[in-house]
């Protein structure tokens, strides 16, 4: 299962390509004073009509032949849990937004973790989508764009260990630096 | 024109296949991680980042790395794709970082498919 919220952040992501995106916005924004964790997917996808829309959350269905259509639930059930909740804000053509919400000091609310290799995961992996990544921990920013590192990176093309390492490195400072990892 | 068969095309389709990897790019090697909702709540990030690290150490400069959606088989997830060039993809189940780092030397840098991972190779199951 998922064990933390940085899963969610990486599925939520995944869809977001399969929906043809070129560019995904994430928003991690932990409100510690406020008790209040929110995250924040949304991508420039095809999105998805409103008879699908109406079952996203229904852990037995899905559109894809072979895929298993349990992201949305599993995110659903993990804010569920912690006191919060899951919207979706979508329509055909003008892309999907996903807000998950949960209570930070909530006993069952899963740890955020791993924020910095589900985002090196995701640019590395797909250098021709931009991810545009904000993190905000009680007031102080990290922002990271994938387009801006990885320009001129293709699909087809070799990956550089020194991309690799500076990537790695740009994320795991920015994140020390808000306090969070 | 003689008309093509199946087999004949089944054997144009593999030739191109092997030749695409040389022909879009200066790689060695192609691996795609599988990052479906299943590869990932199995543990495909812990395989990524395990490739990742590998190509930083040995400092190669040559391989291709990408990622998939769900490839049908869930239950023998992580799961990765590895194409040389010139020779048939293959797919390797069931992957622990270690098992990854594994076929990172022996088959990417070595040439040297790990049979005991891999699910098949070209159209042969082999366990």
């Amino acid at each position: 299962m998922m064990e933390d919220l940085s899963f969610h952040v990486l599925d939520l992501a995944e869809n977001a390509i399969a929906a043809g995106a070129s560019r995904v916005t994430i928003l991690v924004n932990e409100n510690v004073a406020r008790d209040l964790l929110t995250i924040r997917v949304s991508d420039n996808g095809r999105g998805i009509p409103a008879d699908v829309r109406e079952r996203v959350f229904d852990p037995f269905f899905t559109t894809k032949s072979k895929r298993t259509g349990l992201g949305l639930p599993l995110l659903a059930q993990a804010a569920r849990q912690s006191g919060g909740g899951v919207e979706v804000v979508t329509a055909p053509g003008r892309g999907t937004r996903v807000m998950a919400r949960f209570r930070y000091e909530h006993i069952d609310r899963q740890p955020l973790t791993r924020m910095a290799e589900t985002i090196m995961m995701l640019a590395l992996g797909n250098p021709e989508v931009d991810f545009r990544y904000r993190h905000r921990r009680n007031g102080r920013t990290f922002k990271f764009s994938s387009r801006r590192v990885l320009a001129g990176t293709g699909r087809r093309a070799p990956i550089h260990p020194a991309l690799i390492r500076s990537v790695r490195k740009t994320l795991q400072n920015g994140l020390r630096r808000i306090g969070t990892t | 024109m003689k008309k093509l068969t199946i087999q004949e095309l089944a054997k144009i389709r593999e030739k191109t296949k092997a030749m695409t990897i040389l022909r879009e790019g200066a790689g060695r090697a192609k691996v795609t991680v599988h990052m479906g909702t299943c590869g990932i709540a199995a543990g495909a990030r812990g395989i990524m980042d395990a490739l990742l690290a590998e190509i930083e150490t040995h400092n190669i400069q040559d391989v291709i790395v990408t990622t998939s959606g769900c490839a049908g088989l869930c239950n023998r997830e992580p799961m990765v794709t590895v194409e040389i060039k010139d020779q048939p993809p293959v797919k390797y189940i069931l992957l622990t970082p270690e098992k990854m780092r594994t076929i990172f030397r022996e088959h990417v840098l070595g040439g040297r498919v790990v049979a005991n991972f891999a699910l098949a190779v070209g159209s042969e199951m082999m366990h």
